[in-house]
């Protein structure tokens, strides 16, 4: 009796952490460290470098720190603050978000999440497989065709199979990974700085940027900081609500994302630089940059770190989304959620040409990211003011306040519409052009998230639309 | 958790914890946290802008 009594527990337990149901005080288990740790570690990615080198071909050193950093933080403070919710509630945003989308509404923009953030993890992979092809090639040794395929595929398994043990596995590595990932990055930044005259990286400006108006690359690099932090947005609760306090689960996302990830995109800047001034050419391949300018040993085992570090961006990866995914499709197991995201990512691997098409991929992401985060925000600040009706919101039987239109809140998504469109109107980035410039200084996710709070706001202080958008006021 | 029911027993269960009297939230957000959030902000802007003029 007993024990069928700590079973039908340890099931709530595992309900609680991989899936939807709320996650008591009682229950919570990450002080502000462990959590800063695993979502630091969940930036630190060989695309933080892909990024730095990106925004160095910009703008010149001193605007690039501006940017990495303070810009990423301004970005975070503002949009992270919802995650007081998932802290305070123990629930994950779109749990919130069901009553600002409606249920099949959070079933539709989740769907959309998955399919244009999960090609990220796909360039993960891919990162992995370069990386460690290239550290097999320090020892001389040139891999079979097709072994680059397979060590991508590796990546996704190794991930999968972090994630599957769980949360406690998670951690672990992330206590692990982090803090060596850290040293090892001081000890590539002073590589860096050791490689070349300090000044040349402190005083590096582009030589061509392509633009004869010096403040759009730099607004551009601004935009390129937003949209960089502003993907994690879907999955941004996951981790704070298992934190034990508010100010905890809050910080450690801004901080986790705003100061470690920033730190290295700066370090793949400085990099960048340096191969630029060694080389003549701006590689972003971390491996040719340590290869190039670091002693082998050190190359070897930096590029190891590195390339284990996207495994565990894998795993807390999978295992965010697959809770995510789990908030809209609560039938489904959390493991049948990981294989599913694990076979879709390697589904993107045998394909191949992610990182060809993946600025596509971004382009789309960035737009629909910045409305999604306004509306939460609004939402959480000014239109429920903190409170939500936590039956409704779950869809427990005879709580069927935010059904709204067939499931879907019209208001919500047609705010989400107006959003993306807004982004699209001042800038468009497949080709570069500006369309008003005078917006265009907010920078588009800028621009877009200000726009969409400023609709949302308004246009739910109409008293009809009050009243389809807030059900719970009819009841007061 | 095998039927549905069972799943929104728990559910149930766990919503009127959180909703009892006795139920002690994790420590909320206060108003140092927020004007610490508005500093933060307003710093970040501010360098944002400066960084503009930075030839």
């Amino acid at each position: 009796m007993k024990d069928s009594k700590n079973q039908v527990e340890k099931q709530i337990e595992k309900e609680a952490f991989f899936g939807i149901l709320p996650i008591l005080t009682k229950q919570k288990q990450y002080n502000f460290l462990d959590a800063l740790l695993v979502l630091g570690g969940y930036c630190i990615a060989t695309w933080s470098y892909t990024q730095g080198s990106y925004l160095a071909t910009l703008v010149g050193f001193k605007q690039l720190l501006i940017g990495a950093f303070l810009g990423a933080i301004l970005m975070l403070v503002i949009y992270q603050l919802p995650v007081i919710l998932s802290v305070r509630f123990g629930i994950d945003i779109w749990i919130w978000l069901r009553a600002v989308l409606g249920k099949n509404g959070v079933k539709l923009i989740t769907a959309v999440i998955i399919l244009i953030n999960f090609p990220w993890y796909a360039v993960c992979a891919e990162l992995f497989a370069d990386s460690m092809g290239n550290l097999v090639g320090l020892f001389g040794i040139t891999l079979p065709t097709g072994s680059h395929t397979f060590l991508g595929i590796l990546c996704v398994v190794l991930g999968t199979i972090i994630a599957f043990k769980g949360i406690s596995a998670i951690t672990w590595t992330t206590r692990i990974l982090v803090p060596l990932l850290l040293i090892v990055g001081g000890i590539v930044l002073i590589v860096g700085f050791n490689a070349i005259p300090t000044s040349e990286i402190w005083n590096y400006k582009p030589k061509e940027t392509g633009f004869d108006n010096n403040i759009i690359p730099y607004i551009i690099s601004i935009e390129a900081n937003f949209a960089f932090v502003i993907t994690l947005v879907g999955g941004m609760a996951e981790i704070p609500r298992m934190a034990k306090t508010e100010r905890g689960g809050f910080w450690a996302g801004v901080l986790g994302q705003g100061f470690i990830g920033s730190f290295f995109v700066v370090i793949g800047a400085v990099m960048a630089i340096a191969m630029q001034y060694v080389t003549g050419k701006m590689i972003d391949d971390p491996t040719l940059m340590l290869a190039t300018l670091s002693v082998p040993a050190l190359a070897f085992s930096s590029l190891l770190l590195v390339g284990f570090a996207n495994v565990g961006t894998q795993a807390v990866g999978s295992y965010i989304y697959a809770v995510m995914l789990k908030s809209s499709f609560k039938k489904a197991t959390y493991k049948f959620l990981v294989l599913l995201l694990a076979f879709y990512v390697i589904g993107l691997c045998v394909w191949g040409k992610i990182v060809e098409y993946f600025g596509s991929f971004l382009t789309i992401g960035a737009c629909v990211y910045a409305p999604l985060a306004a509306v939460l925000f609004v939402d959480f600040f000014f239109i429920r003011k903190q409170k939500i009706s936590l039956r409704d919101a779950f869809g427990l039987p005879n709580y069927n306040l935010y059904s709204f239109t067939k499931g879907f809140n019209l208001i919500g998504l047609i705010s989400i519409i107006v959003g993306i469109a807004l982004s699209l109107l001042i800038y468009n980035p497949l080709t570069c052009k500006v369309h008003c410039m005078t917006l265009f200084y907010l920078t588009p996710t800028g621009f877009s998230f200000i726009g969409t709070c400023l609709f949302y706001y308004l246009v739910s202080q109409i008293p009809f639309v009050k009243k389809y958008v807030l059900p719970e006021s009819q009841n007061q | 958790m095998k039927t549905d029911e069972d799943f929104n027993n728990c559910l149930e269960q766990k919503i009127s914890e959180i909703e009892s009297k006795s139920y002690e939230f994790p420590k909320s957000f206060c108003r140092n946290d927020y004007i610490l959030v508005g500093i933060v902000s307003v710093i970040s802007l501010v360098a944002i802008i400066l960084g503009g003029f930075i030839k």
